[in-house]
C-alpha cells in the first residue's frame, strides 16, 4: 500500500514538472497561485479520553490552497489539507486505528513594511478548523478532537536568490470552538447524528488557550522552473493540546513537494 | 544555501523529536495494568448507583493480589473476577494473546442456550415458515415467521434486533397480520439496535407512550449523569398490529430485545411468557485499551422507567413464568411456546 502510494506521488511529481517545463515565459506579474502538494505526514497521538496509550501516526498528506495577492501585495488565501493516515500503538498489534486529519484554513495577511529589499512580511488573520479523528475496528472507538478557530497569522518570506525563496508562516489559533467527545467516548447524541456527522463537528464549547494550545507552522522552500511554476518543498508542523475532557496532546509534522502554478 | 539547509535539518529535528512532547508512555507491569483498569471503570461505568455497586470495595480486595510478580494468567482471573462482580453483559474482556473473551453475567448462558432449539419450533410447532428477509447477521437463516400449526396464531423469531431496513415487520405483519393473534419469540436473543427495537414496537403501538429515560455518565462521580432524555413508543409504519401479542423471553434476551420489551409492555394487549430477561439496558460504551493489550468494554449509561425504577440487574419479569430445562428440549417439547399457545387459545 505504502509503495503504491510513493508510486503514485512520484508520478504526479513528474506530471508537473512536464507541464512546468512546457510553460510559457510570461514576464507578467501573476496575482493568483494555485498549489497542489503530496507528501508524508508523521506524528504522535496521545488522548487519554481514546486511549491510555501513546501513539505514533503516519499517512499521505495532501495539500491544495489557493491565493492571491492584491494590489498592495496583500495576501488572501484558502488552503486544505487532508492525511488518511493510522495510528499505531507499540504495545499491541491488535490496537492499530485508523486516523483522518483536515484542516481548512482561510484568512487575509496584509503586508508590513520593513527595510529588507528581500524579506516581506505580512500580519493577519485566518479561520481555521481543524478535525482529527480516530477510529478503531470501525467504530469499536473513536474520539475527535476538533477546533474552528480564528487564528492570529504571520507571514515572512525571504528571496534568497533570483530564482529561491523561503518562507514561513505561524498561525496561532486564539479563540474557538473546541470539539471533543462527551465524558464516555459517544452518546446518543452521536448515534442519532451519524449519518451527516456535520452537528458532531460542530458541537463544542466556544473557548480560549486557556482551554487549549495549539500552534500552526508552515515552511516552504520555492525553486521557480518557469515563470508560471515553482517547485515547492514544505515541512508544516502543526501541535494541538487540551485538557479539556482528558488530555489530549497531538503533534503531527507533514513533509511535502509539488508545485505553485501562478495565473 | 547554507542557511536553506539548516532550516531544512531544523524541521528534520522537530519531525524525529516530536515524542518528547507526549511524555512517557504507559507502564506494562501488572500493578499500572491493574490500576488504569479499575480508575477506567470508576470514572466511566454508567450502573454503579443503578445496581447498587460497591466498586470500592472491589479495589479493596483485588488491589492487594497485584504486584509487579503477577503473572499474566493471575492478571486475568482478577479482571475476571471483577467484572463478574458487575453480572453485567455489556461488560466484557478480551485478551488476543490468549484468545479469550470473558463477559460478565455469562456465566450460565450455555445452559440457557440448551433450552431453547429453533429447529424444534420449525419441526413441531411452525408451519409455512420464511426466513425474514433484509437481516444481516450470522445467523440470518434462523429469523423467522411463520403459523403456528393448527391455530390461527402466526409466529415470529427474532434472534437478534438487527436489520438492514428497519421497516422489515411491515412484511412480516403483511402476511401475518390476518391472525387473531403473534407470538413474538425473543428468547436467546442477543440484541443489537434500539432504534429498530423502537420501529419494530411502532408496529404494535396504538398511542404515543412515555416508556424510559436514558441518561449518560459524564463525570468522575458515580452518581455524575446528563439530564433525562425521554424515549417514547410511536406508532410507526403502514402495517400496525393491536391484536393480542405473546413474547416469549429467556435470561439470554438481552440490550436492544429488552428496550423492544420496554415498549411492548406498555400496551394493554402485549403479554410475557417464559423466563425474566438479562436485565442489561445500557448501551456499550467505546473499546478501551490496556499496555498489555488486553482491551474492555462497559456499560456507559442508565436506563430508567418512567417511575424512577431501574430494570438494571433485574430484567422483565414474565406475566407468565416458565422455563424449559435441556431434556424438554431433548425431549422434544418446548414448554415454553406450548403455555404461549394455551394462553392465547383462551383468548
Amino acid at each position: 500500500m505504502i509503495k503504491r502510494t510513493k508510486a503514485v506521488c512520484v508520478l504526479i511529481v513528474l506530471l508537473v514538472f512536464s507541464f512546468s517545463i512546457r510553460a510559457q515565459n510570461n514576464e507578467t506579474i501573476m496575482k493568483n497561485s494555485v498549489q497542489m502538494h503530496l507528501g508524508w505526514e508523521q506524528g504522535y497521538f496521545k488522548d487519554a479520553n481514546f486511549s491510555p496509550l501513546n501513539y505514533v501516526s503516519g499517512g499521505l498528506a495532501i495539500q491544495m490552497g489557493y491565493q492571491r495577492n492584491t494590489k498592495n501585495d496583500d495576501l488572501i488565501f484558502i488552503s486544505t489539507d487532508f492525511v488518511p493516515g493510522a495510528l499505531i500503538n507499540m504495545h499491541s498489534e491488535y490496537a492499530t486505528s485508523a486516523r483522518y486529519i483536515a484542516n481548512i484554513e482561510m484568512g487575509y495577511l496584509k503586508e508590513i513594511g520593513n527595510n529588507i529589499p528581500t524579506i516581506t512580511t505580512k500580519l493577519g488573520g485566518q479561520y481555521h478548523t481543524y478535525l482529527d479523528m480516530a477510529f478503531f475496528n470501525g467504530v469499536q472507538a473513536v474520539t475527535f478532537f476538533g477546533l474552528h478557530s480564528i487564528d492570529l497569522a504571520g507571514k515572512v518570506e525571504w528571496d534568497l536568490a533570483p530564482k529561491h525563496s523561503l518562507s514561513g508562516t505561524l498561525a496561532l489559533p486564539v479563540f474557538g470552538l473546541l470539539v471533543r467527545p462527551p465524558w464516555t467516548g459517544w452518546d446518543k447524541f452521536i448515534v442519532s447524528n451519524e449519518e451527516s456527522l456535520i452537528p458532531i463537528f460542530f458541537r463544542g464549547k466556544w473557548t480560549s488557550i486557556n482551554n487549549f494550545l495549539a500552534c500552526n507552522l508552515d515552511v516552504q522552500y520555492q525553486y521557480k522552473i518557469a515563470p508560471q511554476w515553482d517547485f515547492v518543498a514544505g515541512y508544516q508542523f502543526r501541535y494541538y493540546r487540551t485538557q479539556t475532557l482528558k488530555t489530549a496532546i497531538i503533534p503531527s509534522s507533514q513533509i511535502t513537494i509539488g508545485t505553485n502554478f501562478k495565473f | 544555501m547554507k542557511r536553506f539547509t539548516l532550516i531544512i535539518l531544523m524541521a528534520f529535528g522537530l519531525f524525529a523529536c516530536e515524542k518528547m512532547f507526549l511524555g512517557d508512555d504507559a507502564p506494562n507491569d501488572p500493578v499500572n495494568n491493574f490500576e488504569i483498569f479499575w480508575h477506567d471503570f470508576d470514572q466511566h461505568y454508567g450502573l454503579f448507583h443503578a445496581r447498587a455497586l460497591n466498586w470500592d470495595s472491589i479495589y479493596t480486595v483485588y488491589r492487594p493480589q497485584v504486584n509487579a510478580q503477577t503473572t499474566d494468567e493471575e492478571l486475568w482471573s482478577v479482571f475476571k473476577n471483577m467484572l463478574a462482580y458487575l453480572d453485567d453483559g455489556h461488560t466484557v474482556i478480551l485478551s488476543h494473546q490468549f484468545k479469550q473473551l470473558f463477559i460478565s453475567g455469562s456465566e450460565l448462558d450455555s445452559i440457557v442456550e440448551t433450552e431453547f432449539d429453533i429447529n424444534l419450533i420449525k419441526d413441531k410447532y411452525i408451519e409455512n415458515h420464511q426466513v425474514i428477509p433484509g437481516i444481516s447477521s450470522d445467523t440470518a437463516d434462523i429469523y423467522l415467521y411463520g403459523k403456528v400449526k393448527n391455530m390461527d396464531i402466526g409466529y415470529v423469531y427474532l434472534n437478534g434486533i438487527v436489520a438492514d431496513d428497519k421497516n422489515f415487520m411491515d412484511h412480516i405483519l403483511k402476511q401475518l397480520g390476518h391472525h387473531k393473534a403473534i407470538i413474538l419469540d425473543l428468547r436467546n436473543n442477543f440484541g443489537g439496535d434500539d432504534v429498530i427495537a423502537e420501529a419494530i414496537a411502532g408496529r404494535f403501538a396504538d398511542n404515543e407512550n412515555f416508556v424510559y429515560t436514558v441518561q449518560e455518565r459524564n463525570g468522575p462521580k458515580h452518581t455524575d449523569f446528563t439530564n433525562k432524555q425521554k424515549y417514547y413508543t410511536k406508532i410507526e409504519g403502514n402495517e400496525h398490529f393491536s391484536k393480542p401479542v405473546v413474547v416469549l423471553t429467556d435470561r439470554i434476551t438481552v440490550s436492544a430485545a429488552e428496550i423492544l420489551l420496554l415498549h411492548l409492555k406498555s400496551f394493554a394487549q402485549v403479554t410475557q411468557i417464559g423466563d425474566t430477561t438479562a436485565g442489561d439496558f445500557s448501551d456499550i460504551g467505546m473499546r478501551r485499551f490496556l499496555p498489555n493489550g488486553w482491551q474492555y468494554q462497559y456499560s456507559i449509561m442508565m436506563y430508567l422507567l418512567p417511575d424512577g425504577r431501574s430494570l438494571d440487574g433485574i430484567g422483565h419479569v414474565p406475566d407468565v413464568q416458565i422455563r424449559n430445562t435441556f431434556a424438554d428440549i431433548q425431549a422434544g417439547n418446548d414448554l415454553v411456546i406450548e403455555e404461549a399457545m394455551r394462553y392465547l387459545k383462551n383468548k
